[in-house]
């Protein structure tokens, strides 16, 4: 469109801004992802403020009992900031021409991003071992109660044969139909419920033992052998199920192995407010997560250029331009960090 | 696409920033907070929740700044930074205004006291602890 081979030609048309589209573009997806999360942190913001109890104090789970350790947020913090100013310096380098310099720097970044995954992982797993998931975390005293209640009724429903005799069963259902009646005369204290369900879950770990060491001891019949060998795999049966099937064992042990470990029970029959909680944390630093996912693709592909061929100074623009989305992912943790681990109220 | 001269030591200071920023929100962690039954003039020095809120979310936004201005190189660029994150910011403040008064300080739901009450009961052992981090 230039017409600069005319003399009196008027001056080419100058189009755009004075820098490459591509880090516009990024610049404007960037603007639209700032909406995003400050979709999901104001409403965070705006949950918890409203999580009080009737006098107004504030009644969000504390970090004790929702299991966050502010250590493993400062840390991640740290390799995100390390790894902000290492896609910088990064960039610098092969702009300038030191591709080799520039390459190692990149290689460092997906480095820091693994590790800040890693990190990640190993919290969200402690979630999941405390059973701190959205949807599965009772919220009050009756609700812990009559689930444990519920869940009881749950397996005495189970056929004889995978509870093992009908006895086991007709005795479960013996006692599942007193829990009830005592929960219906509110009678059913939380104490009450994990002593009951304790005894359910370990009232056979005794005459397993005996089971075991009557085998051990080979000095039964055959017929002996094979009748306590279906005792035991009866009663092992038993056992799993009332474990596995009834929430209140599993954060009993819990329970006990802090008590064991540090001396400090964390962990809670119920937690006022938890489902929230759950929900907030595991989708705020769940999209944080796909984000930095994201971000390691997008350093994947100069690094595989730069081991297979070698980086150019025209490369600087793409790195730039990956910088400026991994800034961006660091600026959101710079706002979670404190707001999720550090804030209360 | 570039530039000027080498920012590498400013990068290397901000760096730095960033990394006290961090270690100054860890230690925010570790401020005393103010208890229910504390009396004013006991001398003991705590703060109340709003304020360590104030003080932490004051090194965010200045961690952020920092992000902002140095790395992704917004000192150094011109007009069109404003085009782009005014609507944003407007957006990112209106927001959460727009909602408190719903949601924020008269949510339908509000715990009732009595589970409070029992929760404090219960959880008397986390309570306790609730400012330690192990």
């Amino acid at each position: 469109m230039s017409h600069s081979s005319h003399p009196d030609a008027a001056p080419p048309l100058k189009m755009g801004l004075k820098m490459a589209d591509s880090k516009l573009c990024m610049w404007l997806f960037l603007g639209t992802e700032i909406m995003f999360f400050t979709a999901l942190i104001g409403t965070y913001i705006v949950l918890r403020l409203s999580a009080v109890d009737a006098d107004g104090k504030g009644a969000w789970p504390t970090n004790d009992v929702s299991h966050i350790k502010t250590m493993w947020g400062a840390i991640n913090t740290f390799v995100l900031i390390a790894s902000s100013y290492l896609v910088v310096k990064s960039h610098e380098e092969i702009a300038r021409g030191q591709s080799g310099k520039g390459l190692f720097s990149l290689i460092l970044v997906f480095i820091c991003a693994v590790l800040f995954l890693g990190i990640k992982a190993y919290e969200y797993k402690g979630k999941i071992d405390h059973d701190i998931l959205p949807g599965r975390i009772s919220e009050t005293r009756q609700q812990a109660i009559q689930r444990a209640v519920n869940e009881i009724g749950a397996v005495a429903a189970l056929d004889a044969e995978v509870l093992g005799t009908a006895d086991i069963k007709k005795r479960l259902e013996l006692e599942h139909e007193k829990l009830e009646s005592l929960l219906r005369q509110e009678k059913l204290t939380i104490e009450e419920t994990e002593r009951q369900v304790v005894e359910l879950a370990q009232s056979k770990d005794a005459r397993i033992n005996i089971l075991k060491s009557m085998l051990r001891q080979e000095k039964l019949t055959i017929e002996e052998t094979e009748q306590c060998e279906v005792e035991l795999a009866q009663a092992m049966n038993f056992e799993k199920r009332i474990k596995s099937d009834v929430r209140m064992y599993f954060i009993y042990t819990v329970r006990q192995q802090e008590q064991k470990d540090t001396g400090h029970i964390h962990s809670q029959y119920y937690i006022p407010y938890g489902n929230l909680f759950a929900s907030c944390y595991f989708t705020m630093t769940g999209f944080h997560a796909i984000h930095v996912i994201v971000g390691m693709i997008i350093f994947f592909f100069p690094i595989k250029k730069g081991l297979l061929k070698g980086l150019e100074k025209e490369d600087a623009q793409y790195v730039e331009n990956a910088g400026l989305y991994w800034h961006f992912v660091d600026l959101v943790w710079i706002f979670l960090f404190p707001m999720i681990y550090i804030v209360q109220f | 696409m570039a530039d000027h001269k080498s920012h590498d030591k400013i990068y290397l200071a901000v760096f730095g920033a960033l990394c006290v920023f961090t270690l100054l929100s860890a230690g925010a962690d570790m401020l005393p907070i103010k208890e229910a039954g504390d009396q004013p003039e006991s001398g003991k020095m705590a703060f109340s929740t709003p304020v360590i809120a104030v003080i932490v979310l004051a090194i965010a936004v200045a961690k952020a700044t920092c992000v902002m201005l140095y790395f992704m190189h917004l000192k150094w660029e011109r007009g069109w930074k404003y085009v782009l994150l005014a609507p944003t910011t407007i957006l990112a403040i209106g927001f959460p205004i727009a909602l408190m008064p719903d949601i924020g300080f008269h949510y339908y739901h509000r715990v009732p006291t009595e589970t409070m009450i029992e929760a404090s009961a219960d959880h008397a052992d986390a309570d306790a602890d609730s400012h330690h981090d192990d």
